[in-house]
């Protein structure tokens, strides 16, 4: 289902309409002028840190209007350059689709994760019972999160679908890891029913949260930045990385390609070293469109990691560049050319004109 | 009666009813506590290391492996203890204050054990002060650190200088986790860096003045 668009309207420099048609065309490895570029640039008049006396984290990370406002004030205060979205995403951390399962969250500054609640092997079989819960106080605050930010933001910016865990990532964080791994080694068939279950429920929540924003008029990005008008994604499994590739192609693979037939179009996180053994299996994945590959810090620049870039285009899947900075981002275009590339900096300019002789250098380098 | 060998396969393969079957028949046979341990037990462990460094192996066949050598340790610690018999070395092993990611370091601690070390598992979120108070309380030859954080390498970097100036004769201190390099390592100090579980115990053998 296609969105009409609302207009977002931040400067000068800047138009929604522009960056969409950059990102749909990077979609289908194509090129317009130039690749998707976004980057953040320091605002010139920071906002004052928002008042919070929140009696606990987690009251903090509930308080709807304070998530809100403070998102407010930092997104209007900076300039918004090249095809960076001025999104808010509704946030309670990543497992929030652990809570479907009665997983509850703790808190801390920047994060949260799941408290385990499957003690046991056998315990599986009363997960695979259990159908989703979208009723429960995490759920219905995100619901919160996404009908008041559409409400303030307007036309200044768009509200994003919240960052959510799958399948393999939802069993690891309500049983964690080690256990999850063990589990694969003793009880495979439980293990791999329990693996389609949670992506089942995964695809629901997708589909909920895709709904909801498209009756909103949002177009479709995340914590990842991209733009699509209709259901997009970015499919991942941490959880991965730790087995074979006969086990993940075994248990893990089909259980993405559930989570991933809701999607019109899809980027895939494959993150850190260890998850590279799975570049190929991921590059399989039906329908997926692209790869972001996070080297994680230390394994830097983006330069270094052009022989991951290149399979991923010549298996015709776009890519997203995590650049270091300026220099790195131009590095891998020169070598790599315009076509498939998305290219994000990860250090932010420092004012408007450094952001701007940047993209005329993109631009020149993609004629 | 069993061969010292048969222990060493079933401990490779994470066949833990074999495993534990074989330690109960060769003590049973007459094979010493410490043969069967350092014999039997401990080069499985070896091998399932080698595997996992060569990537033939991944996290869940290590993870059974360990399993089965601990339910094997079950039987012979008592029979160690009796005996007076110690691992040689001892190790401390924690994640770093403000991290709580703890399956690699998890990893770490058993491939130690599996090599005859004696660990001391701090757990996450451990603070300088507390690494420091264990290592002096246990004399331990070895302290890891492990960060899977961006954010928390500052932290590892302060412990590290805390118990390198700590002046503990002869202790070594190593680090590891995915946002650390041999240069991050090289640069705040550290004594060596692992980029797996297998290469910790290589590291840590050569560190204490064993072979690797």
């Amino acid at each position: 289902m296609k969105t009409q668009r609302k207009a977002v309207s931040l400067g000068d420099h800047y138009t929604l309409a522009g960056a969409s048609a950059r990102f749909e065309a990077w979609w289908e490895c194509r090129v317009i002028d130039r690749p998707p570029v976004t980057f953040w640039v320091d605002s010139p008049n920071p906002p004052p840190a928002p008042r919070a006396n929140h009696a606990s984290l987690r009251d903090r990370w509930f308080d709807v209007e304070f998530q809100v406002e403070s998102a407010f004030a930092n997104i209007t205060s900076r300039p918004w350059l090249g095809d960076s979205v001025p999104s808010w995403m509704p946030n309670l951390g990543p497992d929030l689709t652990s809570t479907l399962f009665g997983g509850e969250l703790t808190f801390s500054e920047y994060t949260s994760w799941c408290q385990r609640n499957v003690p046991e092997t056998g315990d599986w079989e009363r997960f695979i019972a259990t159908p989703p819960d979208f009723d429960n106080v995490y759920w219905k605050t995100i619901d919160a999160m996404i009908t008041r930010g559409a409400e303030r933001f307007g036309d200044r910016c768009v509200v994003a679908m919240p960052d959510l865990h799958g399948s393999f990532d939802i069993l690891a964080g309500l049983r964690g890891p080690e256990n999850l791994c063990l589990d694969i080694m003793d009880e495979p068939e439980l293990v791999r029913r329990a693996g389609l279950h949670a992506a089942g429920a995964y695809a629901e929540a997708f589909r909920r949260f895709h709904r909801r924003l498209t009756e909103l008029r949002q177009p479709t990005t995340t914590w990842c930045s991209y733009l699509h008008s209709g259901p997009a994604y970015i499919p991942s499994c941490d959880f991965w990385c730790l087995v074979s590739r006969d086990i993940g192609n075994d248990l893990v693979r089909p259980t993405i390609e559930i989570e991933m037939a809701q999607m019109e179009r899809s980027i895939f996180h494959l993150d850190g070293t260890q998850a590279l053994q799975h570049l190929n299996d991921v590059l399989r994945l039906p329908g997926l469109n692209a790869l972001q590959w996070v080297f994680q810090a230390g394994q830097g620049p983006a330069s270094r990691w052009l022989a991951v870039y290149r399979t991923a285009l010549e298996a015709g899947k776009a890519v997203q560049v995590l650049a270091d900075d300026p220099e790195d981002a131009l590095t891998v275009l020169q070598r790599l050319g315009p076509k498939g590339l998305w290219i994000t900096v990860c250090r932010p300019f420092r004012n408007e004109a450094d952001g701007l002789s940047f993209l005329e250098a993109v631009r020149r380098l993609s004629c | 009666m069993p061969l010292l060998s048969d222990l060493t396969a079933a401990v490779a393969a994470g066949k833990r009813t074999d495993t534990v079957r074989l330690t109960q028949e060769l003590l049973a046979a007459g094979t010493s506590p410490q043969d069967v341990v350092e014999k039997g037990l401990v080069p499985g462990m070896a091998i399932v290391g080698d595997r996992f460094k060569r990537n033939e192996i991944f996290v869940p066949e290590m993870l059974v492996a360990a399993r089965a050598m601990k339910e094997a340790l079950k039987l012979l610690e008592p029979l160690l203890a009796a005996a007076g018999i110690k691992p040689k070395y001892t190790a401390i092993i924690g994640t770093v204050q403000g991290d709580l990611h703890d399956i690699g370091k998890n990893l770490i601690s058993m491939m130690w054990r599996g090599a005859n070390f004696a660990v001391i598992d701090l757990g996450t979120n451990v603070t300088a002060e507390k690494y420091l108070a264990a290592a002096k309380e246990h004399k331990a030859n070895i302290v890891g650190l492990s960060a899977l954080l961006t954010t928390t390498m500052p932290s590892m970097k302060e412990t590290v200088r805390i118990l390198k100036s700590s002046g503990l004769d002869g202790l070594k201190v190593v680090i590891g986790g995915a946002p650390i390099t041999q240069e991050f390592a090289n640069d705040i100090g550290a004594d060596g860096y692992a980029a797996d579980a297998g290469s910790a115990v290589d590291l840590a053998k050569r560190l204490v003045g064993e072979a690797a």
